[in-house]
């Protein structure tokens, strides 16, 4: 079908064939790649037989060992939360009564934290919680060179990365290496389920999103008892074979996690009381999940439009009441199953709002602003940081940031998680943020000694119209390396000896000997005992 | 163009009904076959040239106080009107479509002013240049009384400026995100967009007034000048007409064409088309015609890559089988569209329905075999069951073949035959149901039997849920 097309292209540069070859093998690899990391739990069928599973790669024991159950929920504040009326800075009252005339809380409507700061009243659920010290707010948090786009910004949260455009997420990219054999081997349960932001790049990682989209868990029970499953290797080639790739896979997801995250619903029950509210629904959903022992440590829930330019005292409100209310009964719900100290939650925003106000009652796109974390496992209430000078602002009027969103990250991956600083490196992109104290540690888990947690590094590379792939050998290692073709069946081994440390490059056309003709295709990797699958496009 | 290796036929056509318009159904498929393939597409983008926009209702230029009962007529209008709209974009062809797609680029949302007559008017102004001209359409759309309260433009003023119009009108509307202007262009663009914040009554029509306009001089796009509204979007024409046509075409390529873009792409088919735009001054009828015209347009390749959006899917599966509906059905699509990301009239932010691979997770996929399984057991169990048999008997010619019938069924309805074969075998034994073997073996079964209405709705909830149905 594709290719006898009679589209006639027109001669390109070499210099154009070679950006059009790479943007192909972009959007080409990733769509499929999407499509097909979505696959269902349990092994693919590849060649007719059944392939095994890997024993656990080193990191993820070193990670099973280390982890108890600890859960993080990410409360996603969608649109730029006004921090100056969420935390209070009534140090300085008159300062800021002065930037905010009409916006502002009264001093009557407010109530004190502590003798600096306060938050409104109706925010009142949240009284108790910091009063019996499940809550800490990280003050003036943001990035240099602050980009007031929604869009530009969200990324920016998401990838941790503020210079460059980073496709993949923090979270995408811890899962691509605890998973390395994700594409055949996806486990059993999703590695993280978000409710809302579809698009969001937190999870997304290079070969596929490791999220699982969830608004109706009930939905899925019927689906999971009489859906189809389709096949993921016989698919065609070019965008057409892309689309029907994503839309098998999505629709075999539905039917496989389906069933283990329904099971993990049904399993439990809700026992507190949610509001029918945004938030309040998502997180009774969350906390059921929980609850029913799912074992998903990372959840991402929605909740906005907080990008107020207008009418904020009202709208503003009522999303926060909508916060409050809901963090305290799902914190009662955990506390039923004695789950409370597992779970931390934490909310996002992709930036602060002007710290005067604009002539609608409202506020423009702003910058710093405060990241609340909630749990008992923070051990006391407290503000981390300084807040910032509610004076000086950045070239666009706004509040200049006193920690970088990465800190709150990275200090969240070494003491809630407890992973290996290298694992840190990975996640963070090989950069180093000052680390908050926010009261989590690691104290109560088992000290283990993480050794040399090295991650296996190897990708295909396209260079001078030949694809190669490329391994980064830390150790001497044995190593077999074998091709698939899209139809499951084997093609033949490329390398299969001893291999000593550094980068090996290995040309695919070259070393398999035979014809290959235009279309996707799967290497796998096998060194001791481990499996790492990724795929790859030949031209 | 289609040709001798790559010819003219129904496969061809449904593809340009299913991209152009909401599909169509078989009849008016097979009146395209004797045209040539140009005539066609010019006969397409002509009607909906000449369609004159939708009739204003009663309401439609109402101010608050000539409602009687504000609170429930204004709810009753809004709800009438997603109906009407609903209907448009089934009914429409390109034009319905081209409205979808503009109030997918010139977001507002409904449920930030949820006003009926501006949102009419909202609708109407898209409706009068969905096929028009550009620039106009810009001037226009932005000084839309729905608008103006949705981006804060009724809110901007001399004296407290407000940047949300100027910074999306360049992000969204016109240039792209960071693509040739600054923080410094957005706020002296917002100052030259003021005085838009006057109204002789609540809910009639907002106006400009000196009063509250910013008269001081402005420097957008290096050009100095007491700008006001109109000025600002002559410059912008003026200093970045080829960005911003760039910009449309690309959108209008991924929307209608395919969404994968490349460097080749942009060289051959994307840049001349911003070419033509700029010489014909804006004109989007020349630009389409020369979009849907092109080489890729009717490429293989580009056919069935398009992820259906729930309007796509709903509206499509109404308009091939021209089974029944009414308001009430009307209004469960719209209700269920919603429900699966799609609310008419309201994206969920001003940069609109990311479409695409967005449309499908877990949760929106279940959204959609729901709805037509809904529909269709609907149409089995008030009475229309026979209008499923009549579908199969008039695209099978009225065959007693259980194999060939869900072959015609099923390719009908998909943009390409299916790639695994026996997925076609799986089909066949969900439509022969409980009907023991022999009577189709000796050919006493028929689309008149009885049970013949529940096969072909079990059929077609199986189609529904292929993945190769939720592609165009």
């Amino acid at each position: 079908m594709c290719k006898n097309h009679n589209f006639k292209k027109k001669e390109a540069t070499k210099d154009q064939k070679l950006i059009h070859d790479q943007e192909h093998a972009e959007w080409s690899r990733r769509s499929f790649i999407q499509a097909l990391g979505l696959a269902g739990g349990g092994s693919i069928m590849l060649g007719n037989a059944a392939v095994t599973a890997s024993k656990p790669s080193p990191l993820s024991v070193a990670l099973a060992e280390s982890e108890t159950d600890r859960i993080m929920v990410i409360i996603r504040l969608k649109g730029g939360n006004d921090g100056l009326n969420t935390i209070v800075p009534i140090y300085d009252y008159a300062t800021y009564a002065n930037l905010r005339p009409t916006i502002r809380h009264q001093q009557s409507e407010l109530t004190n934290l502590n003798a600096d700061f306060a938050i409104p009243n109706y925010m009142s659920s949240l009284e108790a919680m910091w009063g019996e010290g499940q809550m800490k707010v990280v003050h003036g948090v943001g990035y240099p060179q602050q980009n007031l786009s929604h869009f530009r910004s969200s990324d920016i949260w998401a990838s941790a990365a503020d210079t460059v455009i980073e496709p993949t997420g923090w979270w995408g990219r811890y899962y691509e290496h605890l998973y390395p054999d994700y594409l055949i081997n996806p486990p059993e349960v999703p590695p993280a389920i978000q409710i809302g932001s579809i698009g969001n790049l937190v999870f997304e990682g290079q070969e596929t999103n490791y999220a699982f989209s969830v608004a109706n868990p009930q939905q899925l029970e019927s689906v999971a008892q009489n859906g189809q499953i389709h096949d993921l290797l016989d698919i065609p080639e070019c965008v057409y074979g892309d689309k029907l790739f994503f839309m098998r896979s999505t629709t075999n997801t539905t039917f496989t996690y389906a069933g283990v995250i329904n099971d993990a619903y049904m399993n439990s029950t809700n026992q507190a009381t949610y509001s029918d509210e945004d938030l309040a629904s998502q997180m009774s959903i969350v906390a059921r999940m929980i609850k029913g022992g799912l074992g998903t440590k990372v959840y991402m829930v929605t909740l906005g439009s907080f990008d107020t330019h207008a009418n904020q005292p009202d709208e503003h409100r009522a999303l926060l009441e909508d916060l409050s209310d809901t963090l305290q009964s799902f914190y009662t719900d955990l506390e039923a199953a004695e789950m409370q100290n597992d779970v931390l939650c934490m909310t996002i925003s992709e930036f602060g709002r002007r710290p005067y106000e604009n002539g609608s009652n409202g506020t423009d796109h702003g910058a710093a602003s405060p990241v609340l974390l909630f749990g008992p496992g923070l051990n006391g209430n407290g503000f981390v940081g300084t807040h910032p000078d509610l004076l000086t602002w950045d070239s666009h009027d706004n509040l200049i940031p006193t920690a970088d969103f990465r800190s709150v990250y990275s200090s969240v991956l070494t003491n809630w998680f407890c992973l290996d600083p290298t694992v840190i490196d990975l996640i963070l992109l090989n950069e180093n943020y000052p680390e908050l104290d926010l009261g989590i540690n690691c104290d109560s888990l088992s000290n283990t000694d993480f050794g040399n947690v090295t991650t296996f590094i190897h990708a295909p590379v396209y260079k001078n119209n030949r694809v190669y792939i490329e391994m980064n050998m830390t150790n001497t290692s044995h190593i077999d390396l074998k091709l698939y073709d899209i139809m499951g069946k084997e093609l033949g081994t490329l390398k299969n000896e001893v291999l000593f440390p550094g980068v090996h490059s290995i040309d695919v056309k070259a070393a398999l000997g035979s014809r290959l003709s235009f279309g996707q295709y799967i290497y796998r990797i096998s060194m001791g005992g481990q499996f790492y699958s990724k795929s790859l496009l030949i031209k | 163009m289609p040709s001798a290796q790559n010819p003219w036929n129904v496969s061809k056509i449904k593809h340009v009904y299913r991209r152009l318009g909401f599909s169509a159904s078989q009849d008016t498929v097979d009146l395209a076959l004797p045209m040539s393939p140009g005539q066609f597409i010019d006969s397409l983008v002509d009607a909906a040239f000449a369609l004159p926009p939708t009739a204003a209702p009663p309401w439609g230029y109402w101010a608050l106080g000539d409602f009687t009962d504000y609170e429930t007529e204004n709810e009753q209008f809004i709800f009438d009107w997603r109906i009407q709209a609903g209907n448009d974009f089934m009914t429409e062809d390109l034009r319905g479509r081209l409205t979808s797609f503009w109030m997918n680029h010139f977001v507002t949302e409904l449920e930030v002013y949820f006003y009926a007559p501006y949102l009419f008017q909202y609708y109407n102004t898209v409706q009068t240049h969905a096929l028009g001209n550009f620039k106009t359409f810009v001037h226009d759309i932005g000084i839309s009384n729905a608008m103006l309260l949705y981006l804060n433009g009724y809110e901007n003023t001399n004296v407290n400026p407000n940047e949300n119009y100027a910074r999306e009108l360049y992000e969204l509307f016109t240039l792209g995100e960071g693509n040739g202007y600054s923080q410094t262009d957005i706020i002296e663009t917002s100052r030259a967009l003021t005085g838009y914040n006057h109204w002789t009554e609540f809910g009639g029509q907002i106006y400009f007034d000196v009063s509250t306009h910013d008269t001081g001089l402005k420097s957008i796009f290096g050009q100095d000048g007491n700008w006001g509204y109109s000025d600002v979007i002559d410059i912008l024409f003026q200093e970045h007409g080829l960005d911003v046509c760039k910009f449309i075409c690309t959108k209008l390529y991924k929307y209608f064409v395919s969404p994968s873009v490349d460097a080749l792409i942009i060289q051959d088919i994307i840049e001349p088309l911003a070419q033509t735009m700029v010489a014909n001054n804006y004109e989007l009828v020349p630009v389409l015609k020369q979009l849907f015209k092109s080489e890729h347009f009717f490429d293989e390749r580009a056919i069935g890559v398009v992820i259906k959006s729930p309007f796509d899917t709903i509206f499509g599966f109404v308009n091939e089988t021209e089974f029944f509906y009414d308001t009430s059905i009307m209004d469960a699509f719209l209700y269920y569209s919603g429900l699966m990301g799609q609310e008419i009239f309201n994206p969920p932010d001003v940069a609109g329905w990311q479409r695409d691979e967005e449309w499908i997770n877990t949760s929106t996929l279940t959204g959609r075999w729901e709805l037509m399984e809904l529909y269709v057991t609907y149409l089995f169990g008030n009475g229309y069951e026979l209008t499923l048999t009549d579908l199969a008997k008039a695209l099978t010619n009225n065959s007693n073949d259980p194999y060939y019938i869900t072959q015609v069924l099923v390719d009908h309805f998909v943009p390409k035959q299916l790639y695994t074969i026996t997925d076609y075998d799986i089909a066949t034994d969900i439509f022969k149901w409980d009907v023991p073997q022999n009577y189709y073996d000796n050919g006493t079964w028929n689309l008149d039997w009885s049970t013949a209405p529940y096969q072909v709705t079990l059929l077609l909830n199986h189609i529904a849920r292929m993945p190769e149905f939720q592609l165009k």
